[in-house]
């Protein structure tokens, strides 16, 4: 993608430039960067692909080639420790399983391997914490799971590499954006580790996301319209269901939400425009599906879980269908990973009760965007 | 065929069909490519360093809502470069000629 690409180029001749100014002062990096945008956007203007573009443009590595500029070697011995750590790996690895039997999990100390090139490549103005999240958190997460047992809740530990990465953040990110950004993963942490087995009243801390998002809301009467809706909608479930124990018709109160929603004419006029599009079809698709596996086992059999819990799995076709219509090529590939991931981690789950390993699969998003972009 | 005689060889068609009209990169390179067998990422590399070397100045011409456009155009000492470039690979092909027959 366009930005990625400008982006990749750009780390390249900043490197470059921080190694050696006599070889690439400030001047002709921004020279250069200006010149590939407005190569990239010609390209764009002339109904090109941005694969197509990147092709002819060549990758950032081949441009710096020919552009006659040479990427600095890192220093000596780090090198040398990177390339040993495979090896310091294996050894490792070896004397603990032969002298101890414990097989797994020292296997997680083959994770060195990256860990040392991430620290050793740290900058000083980078936040090295970031890029080594998701190796501690594995960490974590294979020890809790094996010697405790908590593959749940010790699952929320993954949770800290969005959380670190929104913290970290672009410059002239505001604070209240990161902590709307944050909101999503702070309350899963707390409704998984406080309401885990009182779902009748965790969910409604997911209702919080909104009702920060509306903070945004630059039109004040509908600011407190929506959120005077929402605490409302909240007051009527619990009412329902706590003081009267109809639970069956706690999720009414919502209604009200939902007409004030469906009122602007701007999300009328645009749902009726997409009723005759093919998202509006898929949608209309994924609802009736819902409702029909719901409602054809609403309690489940045997062991089978109830269709309400899988049902909603086909709601992910609906963002599926909108990437591979916006997306491209591998830009297709990376997007639509995320969704088929927890498509295949609900079902292994559901169908072989294994969630702790089914977690794994969430390892392919990083993976394929690796393979695909590095 | 070596690298360096090819790069000498695209340096003069890049000259070449920017005298025939100015274009804009993205044009040349598509261009370039078309008509010659030739490593993309390196026509811009060889357009850049001909307008630092004065062969070509540049001029922006904006396109309405989409991003405007630099375009290259020769200078009159890009002019005199062509010439002697032309006349030297005319010189060459004519003594290859010469020497393999035919």
């Amino acid at each position: 993608m366009k930005q990625n690409y400008l982006d990749q180029l750009r780390d390249l001749l900043t490197t470059i430039h921080e190694e050696d100014e006599d070889q690439l002062s400030e001047e002709k990096l921004e020279s250069l960067m200006k010149d590939y945008q407005q190569l990239y956007d010609e390209g764009l203007a002339d109904g090109k692909s941005e694969e197509e573009i990147e092709d002819k443009l060549g990758n950032p590595e081949k441009v710096i080639a020919a552009l006659g500029l040479h990427q600095p070697e890192k220093k000596r011995w780090q090198n040398k420790i990177v390339a040993l750590s495979p090896f310091v790996s294996v050894v490792i690895f070896l004397a603990i399983g032969l002298i101890y039997g414990v097989w797994h999990p020292t296997w997680l100390v083959f994770l060195l391997i990256p860990v040392t090139a991430i620290i050793l490549d740290y900058k000083e103005n980078g936040h090295i914490l970031t890029p080594l999240s998701p190796f501690v958190a594995v960490t974590a997460f294979i020890l809790l799971g094996t010697y405790y047992d908590l593959w749940h809740p010790a699952w929320l530990v993954f949770l800290i590499i969005p959380i670190l990465g929104i913290l970290e953040g672009k410059e002239g990110t505001t604070f209240y954006q990161k902590v709307l950004a944050l909101s999503p993963f702070v309350i899963t942490t707390f409704v998984f580790l406080v309401y885990f087995d009182n779902w009748l009243i965790g969910w409604l801390y997911f209702l919080i996301i909104p009702f920060l998002a509306l903070f945004g809301e630059k039109n004040l009467t509908k600011r407190f319209l929506f959120q005077g809706a929402l605490l409302v909608s909240v007051a009527g479930y619990l009412y329902l269901g706590l003081e009267m124990h109809r639970w069956d018709l706690s999720y009414y109160p919502f209604l009200l939400v939902v007409i004030l929603w469906l009122g602007q004419k701007e999300v009328l006029s645009s749902i009726l425009k997409k009723i005759t599009q093919y998202e509006g079809i898929v949608i209309l698709v994924s609802l009736i599906v819902f409702i029909l596996i719901g409602w054809l086992n609403p309690t489940g059999w045997g062991y089978a879980p109830s269709g309400w819990s899988y049902s909603w799995l086909v709601f992910l076709l609906v963002p599926l269908f909108i990437v591979s219509k916006q997306t491209k090529g591998h830009a297709r590939i990376i997007a639509a990973t995320p969704f088929l991931s927890t498509i295949a981690y609900f079902l292994i789950g559901f169908s072989t009760n294994q969630w702790g390993l089914g977690t794994l699969v969430f390892l392919t998003i990083p993976v394929t965007a690796i393979i695909l972009e590095a | 065929m070596d690298s360096q005689f090819k790069r000498g060889i695209v340096e003069m068609c890049v000259i070449k069909i920017i005298s025939e009209k100015d274009m804009y990169g993205f044009e040349v390179i598509e261009q370039l490519s078309s008509m010659l067998e030739v490593t993309d990422n390196t026509v811009y590399p060889i357009l850049r360093r001909l307008t630092e070397q004065g062969v070509f100045s540049t001029y922006v011409v904006p396109q309405g809502i989409a991003p405007p456009r630099k375009y290259y155009q020769i200078t009159d000492s890009g002019k005199v470069k062509l010439t002697q470039m032309v006349h030297d690979w005319k010189k060459f092909l004519t003594n290859v000629v010469t020497i393999i027959g035919g």
